[in-house]
């Protein structure tokens, strides 16, 4: 479990979910990198074939990994990105005892679960993360960043306005609220190095989302890579025995070559 | 007919260097097609250069490569500086005419005609699928009346746009003469003119490219997008201008991966 007491939805009750983490530690000594993965389902729930196989896949490249089942409808805004920095804060915390390296710690996301993912990389420092422990003290800056058909931007006219409305529990978000969780407007000397990639025929989540937060990480001179695939719907996950879309399954490939480049 | 020989003269008639005496340089088509009698798609392929020179690695190993993956190919040495726009435009035009014409003899695909180009090449490559019904490519002969449009572009580390602070201005300078004043670059930013009948194209990058940003890429495909026109788009991580197959290059083999990736594409697009 992230936190010592229960978390409360909005209308003031303890909540029926309580979000918690899911280790999927390689055995060994061997001091590694390692992936939050966070699951998509639009700030409303968190679908499966998002997490456990994909924990399981970066394992199969080398890297510690973890599923965080992070807060989402009823509960509102800042709770999701709450649950994310708490839970690199208390990774980060106790990288020696699990063996992961303190500085690789990577969050992936996949849709609205990338959404979550992104905004903990500008939002580190704007959103309190805090249990009256030891782990309060670690920085929750994630060190890279994995954006999985990712939904990013907030506001403009390609963004996933459902994954906001649900985020904050209105059909209706203030332009305020929205400006508050574009993520491309935030991106600084500070942000993360992401690895971003969508597939062009998207219909749920535009590929403009990935194809401008490159170009906004572009301007700030953070690193990245993006990998557009030509077909393929929402939602594909590792893409495996999806006939037509063979091509895609490259990816986590792609983005463990990535993350071994920067030592994780 | 047209014989196939290993450099094909595109224009019966040679062509004047705009500054005074006849260059030696007369472009021309060197032919990559493979054995048998398979019908198959064909790239053609524009080695970069800054519109200066024809780089070489960008030229005969890629023509190789798409051989290996199933394609027929050509490399076009097409003219460059001191010769101006539209001297480029009219050589890879009139070479997709030329291909489209004698498809049937070569066991080419007449509708299956991919471009391919290299950062200047990729200028070229790109503006073909713009500029095809404005720029005449005519040799008074039996190819003028074949469309020029190419089906397909693959478009590798491309100069795209000559927005200042994004376009690489060299490529511009030699392509329009150096007494063009920037603002008419921007006739010549392929990002600023996709339409809906710009063929489908298959980009890639490094994000690290410092020689040509890219925002060529990356905005290219944010233009296609609008017009609903089918692309991929592939940045690497790492990795300078220049890269071409990214063979024996130390930390880049991930990069080694795009021409299987438009292989791909161009089969799911039956080529």
């Amino acid at each position: 479990m992230l936190w010592s007491d229960a978390k409360r939805t909005p209308d003031g009750a303890v909540g029926e979910f309580q979000p918690f983490l899911e280790p999927y530690l390689l055995p060994g000594d061997k001091v590694r990198g390692c992936v939050i993965v966070c699951p998509g389902g639009g700030y409303t729930i968190r679908a499966p074939h998002e997490g456990a196989p994909i924990a399981e896949k970066f394992n199969a490249m080398g890297f510690h990994a973890f599923v965080l089942q992070y807060r989402v409808a009823p509960y509102v805004y800042p709770a999701p990105q709450e649950d994310a920095l708490r839970a690199i804060k208390l990774i980060r915390t106790h990288a020696e005892e699990w063996g992961i390296k303190a500085n690789k710690i990577a969050i992936l996301g996949f849709s609205a679960g990338g959404h979550l993912a992104c905004s903990a990389g500008v939002l580190y420092d704007e959103v309190p993360a805090n249990n009256a422990d030891e782990c309060d003290a670690a920085s929750a800056r994630p060190d890279a960043e994995i954006l999985c058909y990712a939904v990013i931007s907030a506001g403009t006219p390609y963004a996933n306005l459902g994954s906001f409305q649900n985020l904050f529990g209105t059909q209706t978000p203030s332009d305020a609220e929205l400006e508050m969780v574009a993520c491309e407007k935030h991106v600084d000397a500070d942000t993360p190095p992401a690895f971003l990639w969508h597939t062009a025929e998207d219909a749920t989540v535009a590929v403009e989302n990935s194809l401008n937060y490159a170009l906004a990480l572009h301007r700030n001179k953070i690193p990245f890579a993006v990998h557009i695939f030509p077909d393929g719907p929402h939602g594909i996950g590792l893409a495996d025995n999806r006939p037509g879309l063979e091509d895609v399954t490259i990816w986590p490939d792609l983005a463990g070559t990535w993350l071994k480049k920067m030592d994780f | 007919m047209m014989k196939l020989e290993k450099k094909m003269m595109l224009w019966s008639t040679p062509k004047t260097a705009p500054d005074g005496p006849d260059q030696n340089f007369q472009p021309y088509l060197e032919p990559y097609l493979l054995p048998g009698d398979t019908v198959r798609g064909c790239v053609l392929v524009l080695p970069g250069g800054g519109y200066g020179a024809r780089a070489p690695h960008e030229g005969a190993p890629i023509a190789e490569r798409f051989n290996r993956l199933g394609f027929h190919a050509f490399v076009l040495q097409y003219r460059v500086a001191p010769w101006r726009y539209p001297a480029p435009q009219e050589d890879a035009l009139r070479a997709i005419k030329i291909i489209r014409t004698h498809a049937k003899e070569w066991n080419i695909k007449p509708d299956k005609i991919a471009i391919l180009g290299f950062s200047a090449g990729g200028h070229l490559a790109c503006s073909t699928g713009i500029v095809y019904n404005e720029v005449k490519a005519d040799n008074g002969d039996e190819c003028d009346a074949a469309s020029a449009r190419p089906d397909a572009e693959i478009l590798c580390y491309p100069v795209i746009t000559g927005v200042p602070g994004k376009g690489h201005m060299g490529s511009f300078e030699n392509l329009l003469g150096k007494e063009v004043p920037r603002e008419e670059y921007l006739t010549y930013s392929w990002e600023r003119r996709v339409r809906p009948d710009t063929p489908p194209a298959f980009l890639w990058h490094t994000a690290e490219d410092t020689g040509v940003p890219v925002e060529n890429s990356l905005e290219y495909a944010l233009a296609l997008r609008q017009q609903k026109i089918p692309f991929a788009v592939h940045i690497f991580p790492n990795g300078p201008h220049g890269v071409g197959l990214a063979d024996n290059r130390p930390g880049l083999e991930d990069v080694t991966v795009w021409p299987e990736l438009a292989g791909t594409w161009l089969k799911k697009m039956e080529f």
